[in-house]
């Protein structure tokens, strides 16, 4: 797969001056993900930078329609100003989208704080049949591989996230279509936050709820994929580090093995290429037509 | 001299499997998840309002047998110190 190329806007620097300012309010960000609204506060940016926010942040500005929960949950509000405001139209892209990229990380503690108690939230990516819902949720420790799979299967199922799944008792995931973090195309460590619409990846047409859920592991060893059934201690012990504010649910190690139980148990999977893992998920959601 | 006293954690969550169990302890980003076996779990039962080790001893004894090495003292010793090193229990030192 190429790697994606920068919209001309993600050119921080680079953008010209005849950008349409965004409206006052548009400052103040609405944004609809993980069953909760938060408010980010860009007071003082640089309008481009404004509307970047916007532009890799769309799928959020609006309630999904897939979201079982449209009204949301108040999260709270994000002050970004006074980060934003020292970071001038000239400054290099990397400035930008460093700022890009740590709003991204306040706005998922601040959604993740919000459900905290409500919600079975696993450090993990979705993806769903765009017209069923039926979801898989791919469990791994940050930097492993979620972000990759998401995108190289989100053209074929609809992605849901690639940071944190959140699951509500009846198996429903509120999805958090969040901007996928990429390394530049040219390397290095600078990161920039991309719009899901940018890398063609699908949106739900219906509700998603949890089909199954497989912990991934990226082995560049494994010749195909290995699936491998975890007992349900081993699940939980595996599962457990990656969930969020697991001891503040009811019941928590319960309520993640009834979700075990209810989606055919949990699985280990390795693999050594994201797009060997098409076949699993095709199973597990079913073909797209 | 009195004997000491073994106060489990109280646990967040517990999970009986057929060998034990999965417990859950601690709370916010300082929980963890546990598997015990089967003894320590009734350890941990025995314990729940605090329990004196000799005493915990005895149910063992009568539940599990003696132990396949050493005394049951012994035994009952070195699992309330893992169970401690695993923050699951409290030993309150016989005076």
């Amino acid at each position: 797969m190429s790697e994606p190329t920068m919209s001309p806007t993600a050119g921080y620097a680079a953008a010209t001056m005849s950008h349409t300012f965004p409206a006052a309010a548009d400052q103040i960000v609405e944004l609809h993900a993980l069953g909760a609204r938060v408010r980010v506060d860009l007071h003082g940016a640089a309008p481009v930078l404004v509307e970047e926010f916007h532009r890799v942040w769309r799928r959020c500005l609006t309630p999904l329609p897939g979201s079982a929960e449209p009204t949301g949950l108040d999260a709270g509000r994000i002050d970004m100003a006074a980060e934003v405001a020292r970071i001038s139209p000239e400054a290099s892209r990397d400035v930008a989208a460093r700022a890009l990229t740590r709003s991204t990380q306040r706005i998922t503690a601040a959604l993740i704080a919000a459900q905290a108690g409500r919600l079975l939230m696993l450090h993990a990516g979705a993806l769903c049949h765009p017209d069923t819902g039926a979801s898989v949720v791919y469990v791994a420790p940050g930097g492993t591989g979620k972000t990759t799979l998401s995108r190289a299967l989100g053209r074929e199922f609809a992605y849901l996230t690639d940071e944190t799944v959140g699951i509500t008792e009846d198996r429903r995931i509120l999805p958090y279509p969040k901007p996928l973090t990429l390394r530049r195309p040219s390397g290095g460590r600078a990161k920039i936050e991309h719009a899901p619409d940018d890398l063609g990846l699908l949106a739900p047409r219906a509700d998603p709820w949890v089909a199954g859920v497989v912990l991934i592991r990226r082995d560049p060893s494994v010749v195909g994929v290995s699936v491998e059934p975890l007992d349900p201690g081993e699940a939980l012990l595996l599962l457990a580090p990656e969930a969020s504010s697991l001891a503040r649910l009811e019941r928590p190690l319960h309520r993640l093995a009834e979700l075990g139980q209810a989606t055919g148990g949990f699985r280990l999977v390795r693999y050594a290429e994201a797009a060997d893992l098409a076949g699993l998920v095709g199973d597990t959601v079913g073909a797209p037509r | 001299m009195k004997a000491a006293v073994v106060r489990a954690t109280p646990l967040v969550d517990q999970l009986e499997l057929e060998d034990g169990a999965v417990v859950l302890v601690g709370s916010g980003d300082h929980a963890r998840v546990l598997k015990v076996s089967a003894i320590a779990l009734m350890v941990l039962t025995l314990a729940r309002d605090g329990a004196a080790m000799r005493s915990i001893g005895r149910d063992l004894l009568a539940r599990f047998g003696p132990p396949s090495d050493g005394s049951i003292d012994d035994a009952v010793s070195a699992l309330v110190d893992e169970l401690a090193r695993q923050g699951l229990v409290e030993v309150c030192p016989g005076g």
